[in-house]
């Protein structure tokens, strides 16, 4: 089909449009490992600017949403993050706080695969990133959008995980002391059971590799399960 | 005759036929669609009796509905209780759905024949939504999407999906030991409090309920009844009362098929939605982690065999608490008018609506309190039920009585318990109370004695005494207070674990002619609330376990004769300083004062 063709038949060229259109939303939603294609998504920002202000505890958060109208994107700890304008900040100031422009890159973060094709995870640690999970082909790694320009710049291969949501690792700890199944979802285990056994307490549930490399680190044993099926990894 | 008994035959068959139809299906899993068509059968097939509501959309769009039970459900009545049963939180659970949607099926198929039940629900509004997160049921039911899956299906617009619903209420929200704060994980508590249309619509729709006493959201598995607080292990306020509700629920759960119910899950959940409940409204608030008690994952897809089983032993704790909620049956007057309607009293903005803190069935012998000396202390228990209840439990407590007073409360001390056969008509329990001597630790010569009554048919569902039959009140003084001292104190603490406005209010009313009496407004907080500032509070703020003194002055007329007795009656409320609705907490203390015999009397030093 040559260019003058579809030029001279309007149904033809809006059809060639929809699948033009159709291929681009599916590279987004589905690129599998291999594909060299750039990569992931940018939250857009529309051109607004990005603050942070303290807060005392996730009450006053919600009282400042309510009263104010102004809508946490994010609230970590103390911090509530938010885009705003000189009005809102204004606003704000009135009421003591002291609005702050943050770099949104420096805060917000993704999830994305970095495929193995080059670089270990000791550089990728050193990029200050987080490895969620090791896939056989690739990592799936949590980043701010900092690191994810400084992987890039490294050579790192980064690709949206479209529709591979990341499942969590089937797990089981034993715990001798009852205290330490709260230690355990404290370090973001989702708990399915625990049951009390001879050697202390065994925890069924669920957890991606950075909260089972914490559970090492603080001296937990974890054994891996079988995934349930339905996973592919 | 033939044809009369074959035709009598055939009727009988289709009634019968159409009896099995019309019940619904638990052999099976339900889906997401036959879910809802069987809820929609259900309000279609008893009009009279039920009606759905949609209380929001979710984050995808799903409409998240639910079933109204009430003899008039096109009515929001305010004279009635509301009872809230919410299933499906967690999307891979989905026994949790099945129960509530089995709970609306027993209510409106048995109400016509259970006059028992009939009697407690003419009393109640009872609200059931079996699925609170649909987006995500759709997705665990979908072949393309996960069995498995916990979370609503937010975007998270980082590559990530999904909210722990059940870690995004905003009452403790966003500790790092109950939730987490990483997008990818399945306890993902969200970017904010109340961040998700789920959780927003299902506290918003709490807040419009006029009486909401009790609520049960179903979850899966461990076989446990779970109670406030999940953000911490240290007890809540109310801790005996929300134990002894959920011990009895466990133990009617377990006369059906056996299966023990435990207490505890050993590890804590913030931003969880009793905690946010009990919190807010001090509502009887549980959690059943339903069958089966263990399993690992597979705990979330129990065969189907195992619905109807655990159907039915969950039932029963339900019925209590719409038996609770609903029917009067052992009770304690809170002020002398009392006839048992709940709630007692109502902020007015003036005052409250009534003097709650005045139950006439709670007096001593002596009347006049000696601060150490020993007295009899009676409750009196009335008992409407019609026949003897055995083994009630009568506890009675002291305490300061400071503003937000509740039974029983942390710093209450326990004068007694008695267990107890109460039969029909009125029983008077005695105790032995040594009255405290001196003033209390706020130099008030003021007490509070409360009363609570506990039956396994009737259980207080609150700590609030307005908003309980089994709960009464009533402060004494140990001492009159002398009208020439001219200047009364009222001690007002705050007990909750967030920062309050308070207001002391008289009702003058009951003062003689030409006496007045000034509560002034106390100086302005030296360093401002923010909270108070974003709420427009001008008035004093009172943090966390503050108090300040409140004094009360007096004028009392020159004409007054000697020996003159007034009452004083000053209503107190701690309206806390939270987003949304702020549902006012208080007391209120009733003076005695007398005008001294010998005027001007000399000062003792």
């Amino acid at each position: 089909m040559n260019s003058k063709t579809s030029a001279r038949n309007p149904s033809l060229r809006s059809w060639l449009l929809v699948l033009v259109c159709l291929s681009t939303l599916l590279s987004l939603e589905a690129t599998s490992p291999g594909q060299s294609s750039q990569n992931y998504q940018q939250p857009t920002d529309q051109g607004r600017s990005f603050y942070r202000i303290d807060v005392e505890d996730s009450i006053e958060a919600g009282l400042i949403e309510q009263e104010l109208k102004v809508k946490p994107v994010l609230i970590r700890s103390r911090a509530f993050y938010y885009y705003g304008n000189e009005e809102a900040n204004q606003l704000l100031r009135r009421y003591g706080y002291e609005p702050v422009r943050v770099k949104r890159e420096d805060v917000l973060t993704r999830l994305v695969m970095v495929i193995r094709k080059k670089g270990t995870e000791e550089d990728l640690a050193k990029a200050g990133t987080t490895v969620v999970l090791r896939e056989r082909e690739y990592w799936v790694v949590r980043a701010t959008l900092k690191q994810l320009q400084l992987l890039e710049r490294l050579g790192f291969v980064v690709e949206e995980l479209g529709r591979r949501e990341p499942r969590p690792r089937q797990v089981r700890i034993v715990v001798p002391r009852l205290e330490q199944v709260a230690e355990v979802g404290g370090l973001r285990v989702d708990i399915y059971d625990t049951a009390k056994s001879e050697k202390g307490y065994v925890i069924l549930g669920g957890a991606f590799d950075d909260s089972i490399d914490e559970l090492k680190a603080a001296g937990f044993e974890v054994e891996i399960l079988a995934d349930p099926p339905g996973v592919v990894r | 005759m033939k044809t009369r008994t074959l035709l009598t035959g055939i009727i009988l068959w289709i009634w019968a036929t159409q009896n099995v139809l019309a019940q619904i299906d638990f052999t099976q899993y339900h889906t997401p669609a036959t879910l809802a068509s069987d809820l929609s059968n259900l309000a279609t097939t008893h009009p009279s009796l039920s009606q759905m509501f949609t209380i929001g959309t979710s984050v995808e769009g799903r409409a998240i509905q639910g079933i109204k039970i009430s003899t008039n459900p096109g009515v929001d009545d305010s004279a009635k209780g509301d009872v809230v049963f919410v299933g499906l939180h967690h999307a891979r659970e989905w026994l949790a759905a099945e129960m509530p949607l089995r709970l609306a099926e027993y209510l409106l198929t048995n109400y016509a024949t259970d006059p028992g039940l009939q009697g407690c629900m003419n009393n109640l509004q009872i609200w059931i939504i079996p699925v609170l997160n649909p987006d995500g049921y759709a997705y665990t039911a979908d072949p393309n999407g996960y069995r498995y899956w916990r979370k609503n299906r937010r975007n998270n617009v980082d590559g990530t999906f999904g909210v722990d619903l059940n870690r995004n209420y905003g009452y403790q929200w966003g500790l790092d030991s109950g939730s987490s704060p990483n997008t990818s994980d399945d306890t993902y508590r969200g970017t904010a409090p109340f961040s998700e249309p789920e959780t927003t619509a299902f506290r918003d729709f709490i807040a419009a309920r006029h009486n909401p006493w009790a609520m049960l959201t179903y979850h899966t598995f461990s076989e446990l009844f779970l109670r406030p607080w999940a953000y911490t292990t240290s007890d809540p306020p109310g801790e005996p009362t929300l134990a002894y509700v959920a011990q009895d629920s466990i133990g009617k759960i377990a006369a059906v098929h056996g299966e023990t119910y435990g207490e505890n899950i050993w590890y804590t959940s913030s931003g969880e939605a009793t905690d946010y409940f009990w919190s807010q409204y001090r509502m009887g608030a549980f959690t059943p982690e339903m069958r089966p008690a263990t399993g690992g994952l597979a705990g979330f897809s129990p065969p189907a065999s195992q619905i109807i089983p655990n159907n039915e032993e969950n039932l029963p704790a339900a019925l209590a608490l719409i038996h609770d909620a609903g029917c009067r049956a052992l009770w304690i007057k809170d002020y002398a008018g009392d006839s048992g309607v709940e709630p007692s009293a109502v902020w007015t903005g003036a005052g409250w609506s009534h003097a709650f803190w005045v139950s006439p069935d709670i007096s001593t012998i002596p009347v006049t309190l000696v601060g150490g000396s020993t007295v009899t202390l009676n409750v009196v228990v009335h008992n409407d039920a019609g026949v003897t209840k055995n083994g009630a439990v009568v506890r009675a407590y002291y305490t300061d009585p400071r503003i937000s007073l509740e039974f029983p409360n942390p710093v209450a001390v326990l004068i007694g318990q008695q267990t107890v056969n109460l039969p029909a008509g009125d029983t008077t329990v005695t105790f032995s109370w040594t009255v405290p001597t001196g003033t209390n630790i706020w130099g008030e010569h003021h007490w509070c004695v409360g009363a609570i009554v506990l039956h396994p048919d009737d259980r207080p569902l609150t700590t609030q005494i307005q908003l309980s039959n089994n709960i009464g009140g009533r402060n004494f003084e140990t001492v009159d207070a002398l009208a020439g001292d001219r200047l009364l104190m009222v001690a007002i603490t705050n007990h909750l674990d967030v920062p309050v406005e308070y207001e002391a209010l008289i009702n003058r009313e009951k003062l003689p002619r030409g006496w007045e009496v000034v509560a002034p407004h106390l100086p302005p907080n030296p360093r401002p609330n923010r909270k108070a500032l974003l709420l427009g509070v001008r008035s004093r703020v009172l943090e966390p376990g503050e108090t300040v003194l409140q004094p009360v002055h007096l004028h009392v007329p020159e004409t007054a004769q000697p020996g003159t007795k007034a009452t004083i009656e000053v209503n107190g409320v701690l309206k806390p300083l939270v987003p949304g609705k702020r549902v006012p907490v208080g007391n209120g203390f009733v003076f005695e004062v007398r005008v001294p015999k010998c005027k001007p009397c000399k000062t003792r030093q």
